[in-house]
């Protein structure tokens, strides 16, 4: 698996070969791209924590959907506004631009390290499968002791982008795959992993 | 007929109550979100109408209680007046919380603000969904308000759009007859009969064949008859078709659509005044941009940017051309979307058009958000 350069980057953003085509917009810059990774934005949508009477959450647990969306809030800060993240508070957010990743890529989202060093921990899921189609959710985590201001806009993180040497099935071509198309973070959706019936051991 | 004895003070005392309640809510709301500047205009503009109500009722109760019948109107009047506004003053508290993002989707909010910007800058729209009607009401005109206060509220408008068309972006473009309507009221003298037909043909001339697939989708759940239906939507065939967008967009209308004749005149001088402003979504832009988008949409890619392969540059969207994309892929390719996702049964179309609608929002978004970083710090 190669890393893709700045140059193929680019290339597989404006060819007119729809199945090779590389998709992140809006791509405001080409200042954007470094010479082996793209910076992403941080979107204006974000998933928050509440406290409710649910102090664990359990992904075997039936209506585990329902008790997610309790504890967790989708809020929206608009742009030029910001968001305050307390010191160990986690919160999704989500990049703002669209990605399409044709089936012969794969993509790694990784943190700035301008941010690490204020303590802010970026996508600790990172892995992007080929064919996915969406904006990327982000787990951002504060680690540090002071409050951190994001802003909606800003780069928040780096897209690594990877050739495969064999092409797989793509995320797309799987019927309504569980996070393709999301316009912005998603609560989880582990619940639909199908081992949860034999590890619970519950009939099939 | 008995007169009846009005006590002054208690009336006083009682819509001085209301106030303190009234500002006591606009604090509540200030700690909630406020999503947009144009909400907290709005709450600095009441907060500073009920600190002027506050003024004439305390210096009112400062002087000696007056018994009044109501043949005494003189005295009378002004305190049923202000019950009225601090009424309408609850009404419009109701829209403003309806109007925050938890309630009205942020799609709506950018395309009536963007739209809003195009034709008059000067307006602060706030925007709800509410009841089954669009209107749009200006703080002054629901406060009844007069005088230096009248000046200073003037930009501040409320727009409703049904609560009905909540899941529908590609319908929140219909707000636009509003946005012209107050455009025409404002600054325009045109014969009351003609206002109608003039909002419609202007939103046209803003919007494009959207315009028409809105209003005619719209129309379609509305009892409204045939005979009034038909002769509206001629008129916008014929305003597209006289622009030169292609007979094929207009299909179902006829390629033989006909405007009425009256007031025609005052029509093609409206139309030519409108057109030279920033409003106009010339048909030139639809063709270089709707195509690309519509194959964007397509590919489940959100309609935002318009890519130049030759530049290697992409460039944001206009909003009219994203929302003729996504009415064009609602009307002739939703199909192609249903199969993209394997979804055959009503429950799973319904989650991909959820899927869809969420693309087309997020299109404005983007768009607009491109727009301002490509432009900088103003």
């Amino acid at each position: 698996m190669t890393v893709l350069s700045k140059k193929e980057i680019l290339e597989r953003i404006f060819t007119e070969n729809e199945n090779e085509r590389l998709v992140i917009t809006p791509l405001i810059s080409k200042d954007q791209i470094s010479a082996s990774s793209v910076d992403v934005r941080l979107g204006t949508e974000f998933i928050i924590t509440k406290r409710t009477k649910y102090s664990l959450l359990d992904p075997a647990q039936e209506n585990i959907e329902s008790e997610i969306e309790q504890y967790q809030e989708k809020i929206h800060v608009p742009f030029g506004e910001k968001l305050i993240l307390r010191p160990h508070q986690l919160i999704l957010g989500s990049t703002l631009e669209y990605i399409k990743l044709p089936r012969d890529l794969i993509g790694y989202v990784i943190g700035r390290s301008s941010w690490g060093r204020l303590g802010l921990i970026i996508a600790t899921a990172t892995l992007v499968n080929p064919g996915y189609t969406g904006t990327l959710t982000l787990e951002l985590i504060n680690l540090g002791e002071a409050d951190i201001a994001l802003y909606p806009g800003s780069r928040i993180a780096q897209l690594v982008i990877h050739e495969l040497s064999e092409i797989e099935e793509g995320y797309m071509q799987k019927p309504l795959a569980k996070y393709v198309g999301s316009t912005g973070p998603e609560f989880s959706k582990i619940h639909k992993d199908k081992e949860w019936k034999t590890l619970t051991k519950q009939p099939p | 007929m008995e007169s009846v004895t009005v006590k002054n003070h208690e009336l006083i005392e009682d819509a001085l109550e209301k106030v303190f309640s009234l500002k006591d809510r606009l604090k509540r709301l200030e700690l909630g979100s406020f999503p947009r500047a144009n909400q907290k205009r709005a709450v600095d503009a009441l907060h500073y109408i009920l600190s002027k109500l506050r003024e004439g009722l305390e210096l009112a109760l400062s002087t000696p209680e007056k018994d009044a019948n109501n043949e005494d109107r003189k005295l009378t009047e002004p305190l049923w007046n202000i019950h009225e506004t601090i009424g309408s003053i609850y009404d419009f508290i109701e829209k403003l919380e309806l109007s925050s993002t938890s309630h009205t989707p942020l799609g709506a909010i950018y395309l009536v603000e963007h739209l809003a910007e195009k034709v008059k800058a000067k307006i602060a729209p706030i925007i709800c969904f509410h009841g089954k009607t669009f209107s749009h009401l200006t703080l002054n005109h629901i406060l009844k308000l007069e005088g230096d206060i009248r000046k200073r509220l003037d930009h501040i408008v409320m727009f409703t759009i049904p609560a009905t068309l909540r899941d529908d972006v590609l319908s929140y473009c219909l707000v636009t007859r509003e946005l012209t309507l107050h455009v025409i009221l404002t600054e325009e003298n045109i014969d009351a009969p003609l206002l109608s037909t003039a909002a419609d043909v202007l939103s046209s001339l803003m919007l494009g064949p959207a315009y028409l697939y809105a209003l005619e989708k719209f129309l379609q759940t509305r009892r409204t008859p045939p005979s009034e239906v038909t002769p509206r939507l001629r008129i916008i065939a014929k305003t597209l078709k006289d622009e030169g967008y292609p007979e094929h967009l207009l299909t179902r209308l006829g390629s033989n659509s006909q405007a009425q004749n009256e007031g025609d005149e005052a029509l093609q001088a409206l139309k030519q005044r409108f057109k030279k402003t920033r409003a106009y979504y010339p048909p030139e832009q639809f063709n270089l941009e709707v195509p690309q988008l519509t194959s964007r949409i397509l590919a489940l890619t959100p309609p935002n940017e318009i890519v130049i392969p030759s530049k290697k540059e992409t460039l944001p969207a206009q909003i009219p051309s994203i929302i003729n994309a996504g009415w064009l892929v609602r009307k002739n390719h939703m199909n192609k979307i249903y199969e993209a996702f394997n979804a055959k049964k009503p429950e799973e179309k319904y989650q991909v058009k959820r899927r869809f609608n969420a693309l087309i929002e997020k299109a404005i978004e983007l768009s607009i958000i491109h727009k301002t970083l490509m432009e900088g710090p103003t």
